[in-house]
């Protein structure tokens, strides 16, 4: 690795830095818990129901056999009711129980609980190096990865982290798909007070945005176009080529585009299907950025229904699209700063850019799409905007400036 | 007691005068069909009519209402608000639905009052209204398929 560095022809290097960010779900977190005969019974938006069964078995003070949940219909959560102690739900169980079961007990936490009531997406740091030949073919690459564990103390810490390394701290950086020779991704993992979980996409939320904006760095200095630069890489994974490709074709890449608007692409496998996104701006000299149009091209393997595919991917951008410009959630003192949608802003209608999907046609089995149109639109834009400004955004959200 | 017309009737309201008309509607009157999401006029999810014109139910004490007529998604009817939410339904615009009564009553008054509102107008009159699901995209889409139809 170390040799590999040492005779690049070029090294460029580059630091990331990625704030904490709530689920800011709409519907603020609630649950109901009453007693009938010796059943528990508890209402809520139950996204583990198995392990939620037995924590409020826990903390009534009886067996799993004896409590029996009603899994409602319930808002968006975008991981944050997946949670690995239940808390809303272990709290209305705990209240009703303190009340000697006498009553139901609904307990319906407010905005300002939600959002400064923790469980955010960790803050990471990623610094990113990679080495060039003299024909500037990517010879070497580096991402070293700093961040609090989602996992580690959770009931998933055995499935999921190996070694000490939480997959879901290096999802995306460290199964990369493009044929690098020497190659080294490194964790950190770090502890601090605030309690953390996954938001959708996981790891992928922050992996995507250091690999694929910094790709497109390692593409200028090799003096390549980002397209043909990836795909050159590309020959063994057919299926992210092709995704690349169709992103490309459908967004007209290469074609000139009108005065004033610049575009930026990005590719990123996650829950096992991939997503490419072309991103559209306009950018006045001295105006405002505006997302103008997404085209994105999505591998998920076989689709039953193209409609909610296509749903779940302009839900995703748009989601993605609201942290990357605008969400940050920031403590002082220990305390958070933010409670309401006023200061944590997810994104808005008029934000909103015009959205197209295109589909693989494929008889590989099926893959998820409730989150991989997150990834990309990060690292897409950020091209974008680079394209247009000669800037790379390094700290987010944008909203803190596009310079680090 | 305090009276109120709600969806065409006249209720008899158990309730502090300073009660948000939010809780009056879903945790008195029983109709949980408005939502609850920030409290603070920042998300639209208790979006009611108050005399045709959108409010906040989370903003709107009960006791302020008055002679005022509210309408609430149980309540909606007529010909913009039945073409709004057979578009919605045909452009399968809900994702988890929770902000979508809020976003539905929204565009049922624009389109009361603008027969045919560009993006700009549709920005104007919804931004008010959040979706963490990020609709947006087809929210827009269906107001201009309900024009449409509204002209047609
Ligand atoms: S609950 Fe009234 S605007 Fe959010
Ligand atoms: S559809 Fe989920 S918040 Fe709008």
């Amino acid at each position: 690795m170390e040799k590999a560095f040492a005779s690049a022809a070029k090294v460029i290097e580059a630091t990331y830095e990625f704030p904490y960010l709530a689920h800011a779900a709409l519907e603020p977190l609630n649950a109901v818990a009453m007693k009938t005969g010796d059943m528990i019974e508890v209402w809520g938006g139950h996204q583990m129901p198995d392990l939620y069964q037995f924590i409020v078995s826990q903390v009534a003070g009886t067996t799993p056999d004896k409590v029996k949940l009603h899994v409602m219909k319930t808002g968006g959560g975008f991981g944050r009711r997946a949670v690995f102690d239940a808390d809303v739900v272990a709290e209305a169980t705990a209240v009703a129980k303190a009340l000697d079961w006498k009553h139901p007990v609904k307990v319906q936490w407010t905005r300002d609980n939600d959002i400064k009531g923790g469980r955010y997406r960790p803050a990471y740091v990623h610094r990113v190096k990679a080495g060039l030949d003299a024909s500037g073919k990517l010879v070497a690459w580096n991402n070293h990865i700093v961040g609090q564990s989602i996992l580690t103390g959770t009931v998933f810490e055995s499935m999921l982290v190996t070694n000490g390394v939480d997959l879901t701290s290096v999802e995306g950086a460290s199964n990369i798909p493009y044929a690098v020779p020497n190659m080294k991704v490194e964790l950190s993992t770090m502890e601090a007070g605030v309690p953390v979980l996954w938001w959708r996409s996981v790891g992928s939320t922050h992996t995507a945005y250091a690999v694929e904006s910094f790709l497109d760095e390692v593409a200028e200095a090799a003096g390549k176009d980002p397209v043909e630069f990836r795909l050159a890489m590309l020959e063994k994974s057919p299926r992210h080529a092709a995704v690349l490709k169709l992103a490309a074709e459908k967004a007209g890449w290469g074609n000139e585009l009108a005065e004033g608007r610049y575009r930026g692409i990005a590719i990123a496998e996650s829950f096992s299907s991939v997503v490419a996104q072309v991103v559209e701006i306009s950018m006045p000299k001295g105006g405002d950025l505006k997302v103008e149009r997404v085209v994105a091209a999505v591998d998920c393997g076989t689709v039953i229904n193209p409609d909610q595919v296509k749903a779940q991917v302009e839900g995703g951008i748009g989601f993605g699209l609201g942290a990357i410009l605008q969400e940050e959630l920031t403590l002082t003192a220990g305390k958070v700063d933010q409670e309401n949608y006023d200061a944590y802003t997810p994104l808005r209608i008029n934000q909103m850019p015009v959205v197209e999907v295109h589909i693989v046609v494929t008889d590989a089995a099926p893959t998820g799409i409730g989150e991989p149109g997150v990834p990309p639109i990060g690292p897409a834009l950020a091209n974008a905007v680079y394209a247009a400004t000669k800037k790379r955004v390094r700290v987010l959200p944008f909203a803190k400036g596009y310079s680090a | 007691m305090i009276t109120v017309n709600i969806n065409g009737t006249v209720r008899e309201v158990d309730a502090d005068p300073d009660m948000p008309l939010l809780w009056a509607i879903r945790d008195v009157l029983a109709m949980t069909g408005t939502k609850f999401g920030c409290g603070m006029a920042q998300c639209g999810a208790c979006t009611v009519h108050m005399d045709g014109q959108p409010i906040r139910s989370c903003q709107t004490a009960i006791g302020d209402v008055g002679a005022a007529k509210i309408t609430t998604i149980e309540g909606i009817g007529g010909k913009v608000a039945e073409t709004v939410q057979a578009v919605w339904a045909e452009l399968d615009v809900p994702q988890c639905g929770y902000c979508q009564s809020g976003q539905i009553m929204s565009a049922v008054a624009l389109l009361s009052e603008n027969r045919k509102p560009a993006d700009g107008d549709i920005d104007a009159a919804m931004s008010g209204n959040l979706c963490r699901c990020a609709t947006y995209h087809r929210i827009r889409g269906a107001i201009h398929e309900a024009a449409r139809r509204l002209e047609a």
